[in-house]
């Protein structure tokens, strides 16, 4: 046990306790409350940081609550498991929280509730960090809950206008049912092994129908956090109606705990020979996230949907790594969830601001705005180009690992899908960045506008320095971190034996070998020139003037329209509908784990 | 905007019959030492019975609760948001200071740091015993705090 350890459960209680601490001295301290919690979300920070080396080398790091270690190979205690992909989410938690931290003391100035505001980012941050890291299936449920009321009440922060009203709803009643679905799930298990801690779940797991139910409930639920198609309907008007600084928590943080479990159940959870035919059924749920995804960002008239509908494409992508499952795919995974946690905060700021100085929420209502606020639209360019994977950027090392091990497992055509997830991203951002920085100013508000204070924008500008850092720095960022998080979720007989024994097996304490390509390496540019032209391409279509009746390129764009619509009208902004393709989605995840019993 | 008619017609109930019948709050003014004792009881034994700190201050709140019932919203007036806040505040702060002892004593967050009694008597839970006090105070004025709440907006809705 390495010293550190003992300060593990500090990476929680600190935020939690600023959490409480803060509306008693709130009145004294009404100035430095954003402060308060950078300086609790930095000491969390240091504490997971110290941790760090002994769990990138492969262990799995093990805290008993009130010293109550498993005894007899009955695990009764509460556990903080920690190891590599845990500590990871928990690791992009804190530097979104941060980031969403600084970004709020701007972004508030001049509104009320600041205290209401802090308290619940707090809570919610507390609760992603303490899912991240708790080892106990129940806690797990348990912080689900606590972010979750935290994520509800954010949502729903400007009660005055009664949009903030309804996604908070929509987000409170689809989620509840997710909640619903992950308790039902936990009964199921516990039905099944008599344990709730997830090492020992795993050890005593049989795959019994009651058991794969469960598992299959639990997916399904954490599909639900994840915004994975037919899950994702509560994200857009979620992201759309929150404070910004929450927008980015919940693309940046909010949304990965979700892929964090659901990467759990399927490798720790699930025994061997037992996940393959859920893991394709992920690859096609994957797929089809990308398409509705890219799809709906080309039609949405809103600034901040276009940025939701493209997070719930790139989880898709990252739900294909987890479903491919070799240790390539799983380190694509690991890192372009890094990447995307990042890069889409920083973008969600970018656009926050916009939306910030100009008033504007929808297209149509900004334009010229490159003159007025070039920090920003330097900062959103750049974060476009990252997000749609371009050579040294963060988002060409996730995109060319996932294509390798997809190349590897022999499904060529996911390539394609991925080739086809940039090309819409790209283009999604493109038509945002022309209508919003380009052009004529459309109304006074955007006409008078001027760049973001400088607190706002010193988030983004270290946010996409950070992507950039890791694009630069491919080969070492699989090697000491993308690695170790894919070694962590494959070695399920490793975790259970350090968590249930507290032994490690040194055999399994190595990684394995992953060659990202070099950036630099014009041979792999292929994809990303393609998406480059592809994207410009689409975007130069969904922008021009409409081709005059009766040519080719009218037909063709006419038909890809009635997809696009029929798309559109799915989504149909009914509560109940929502529900209940939440249900739907999880019943069909069950039906691959009963087949594969 | 939520609002049935029927729930309209029971708000205006509560103005016209702002406290219910003389045999109603007799009974109920008896009853409320009983049921603040039991909730107590049910706090202090936490350990021992299938109680605890939540169940407790769950029955303390329906004591309260069943008091605003028999005699008005006036009475329950008396509690005031800020201390309610307060006094929630501090639960929750207890809950983490004791955690926090026992990292200090122990080396684990929670550990058993205060030596108990006999096996069976009342102060064999440690810090248990600690801890459901203190969940107690949060649940009791956590509950309350959102009922009273509830209840304003209630009379301000007439």
């Amino acid at each position: 046990m390495p010293p550190t350890l003992s300060a593990a459960p500090a990476a929680i209680l600190i935020p939690l306790g600023t959490a409480f601490v803060m509306p008693l001295i709130g009145r004294f301290v009404r100035h430095f409350r954003p402060a308060l919690c950078i300086a609790s979300l930095l000491c969390s920070g240091v504490v997971l940081l110290s941790l760090g080396d002994p769990v990138l080398k492969g262990q799995t790091l093990v805290y008993w609550m009130s010293s109550w270690a498993p005894r007899d190979g009955l695990a009764i205690g509460i556990s903080l498991s920690v190891d590599a992909w845990g500590w990871l989410i928990a690791l992009i938690t804190v530097i979104v929280g941060l980031a969403s931290v600084i970004y709020a003391a701007g972004y508030l100035r001049g509104e009320t509730g600041h205290e209401t505001y802090y308290v619940l980012v707090m809570l919610l941050i507390t609760g992603l960090i303490g899912f991240a890291l708790s080892g106990d299936l129940f806690n797990q449920f348990v912080w689900l809950e606590v972010f979750s009321v935290a994520a509800f009440a954010l949502t729903a922060f400007h009660p005055e206008h009664a949009e903030s009203i309804e996604a908070a709803f929509k987000y409170l009643i689809t989620n509840s049912i997710a909640a619903f679905f992950v308790a039902i799930g936990l009964t199921l298990l516990y039905l099944n092994t008599g344990a709730l801690n997830l090492a020992h779940v795993a050890r005593d797991f049989k795959p019994t129908p009651g058991g794969m139910i469960g598992v299959g409930l639990l997916v399904g639920g954490y599909a639900t956090k994840a915004a994975l198609v037919p899950w994702h309907f509560w994200l857009p008007d979620a992201h759309a109606a929150a404070p910004t600084p929450v927008s980015a928590l919940f693309s940046g943080a909010l949304i990965k705990i979700g892929l964090y479990a659901v990467a759990r159940c399927v490798f720790t959870l699930v025994p061997p020979g037992h996940n393959d035919l859920l893991r394709t059924a992920l690859i096609g749920v994957g797929t089809a996230s990308i398409f509705v995804g890219g799809v709906q960002m080309l039609h949405q008239k809103q600034i901040k949907r276009i940025l939701a509908y493209s997070s719930v494409a790139q989880m898709g992508y990252l739900i294909i790594g987890v479903g491919l499952g070799s240790p390539g795919a799983l380190a694509g995974a690991a890192l372009h969830a890094l990447h995307h946690a990042l890069v889409k905060s920083a973008l969600f700021m970018g656009t926050g601001a916009v939306v910030r100085q100009t008033d504007a929420h929808t297209l149509d209502e900004c334009g010229g705005l490159a003159r007025l606020m070039p920090i920003t639209f330097v900062l959103v360019s750049g974060g476009t180009a990252a997000l749609a994977g371009m050579p040294f950027s963060s988002g060409y090392l996730g995109k060319s690992l996932i294509t390798e091990a997809a190349k590897e497992s022999g499904m060529d055509w996911l390539s394609l899908v991925v080739v086809g997830a940039g090309i819409f991203t790209l283009a999604g951002m493109l038509r945002l960045i022309w209508r919003v920085f380009f052009g004529e100013h459309r109304t006074t508000g955007a006409g008078g506008a001027h760049e973001a204070p400088l607190i706002m924008l010193m988030p983004i500008a270290a946010l996409m320095i950070g992507s950039l850092l890791i694009g630069f720095s491919a080969e070492g960022m699989t090697k000491n971190l993308g690695a170790w998080a894919a070694h962590a979720l494959q070695n399920r007989d490793a975790y259970i034996g350090q968590v249930m024994e507290g032994t490690v097996p040194p055999e399994s304490l190595s990684a394995p070998e992953i060659h990202p390509p070099e950036p630099g390496d014009i041979s792999h540019w292929g994809s990303s020139i393609l998406i480059l032209v592809g994207g410009v391409g689409m975007a130069y279509l969904s922008l021009r003037k409409p081709f005059s009746a009766g040519t080719l390129p009218y037909t063709l764009i006419y038909q890809a329209r009635r997809i696009s619509l029929a798309l559109r009208l799915w989504h149909t902004g009914i509560v109940t509908d929502y529900a209940l393709w939440n249900s739907v989605g999880t019943a069909l995840l069950i039906v691959p784990l009963m087949i594969q019993r | 905007m939520l609002q049935s008619p029927r729930s309209r017609q029971r708000e205006r109930r509560i103005e016209r019959q702002p406290e219910m019948t003389i045999i109603t709050r007799t009974i109920i003014r008896g009853l409320l030492p009983v049921l603040v004792v039991f909730g107590v009881y049910i706090v202090t034994y936490g350990h021992l019975t299938p109680g605890g700190g939540f169940q407790g201050g769950m029955i303390l709140v329906g004591a309260i609760m069943s008091f605003y019932l028999a005699y008005g919203f006036n009475i329950i007036r008396q509690f005031h948001e800020d201390d309610l806040d307060l006094a929630e505040h501090i639960g929750a702060l207890g809950y983490l200071f004791t955690g926090l002892i026992g990292i200090f004593a122990g080396g684990t967050f929670l550990y058993n740091a205060l030596k108990g009694g006999p096996a069976g008597g009342l102060l064999s839970g440690g810090i248990i015993f600690v801890l459901n006090f203190v969940v107690g105070l949060k649940v009791a004025s956590g509950t309350l705090l959102v009922l009273l709440i509830l209840l304003e907006a209630l009379q301000k809705g007439e």
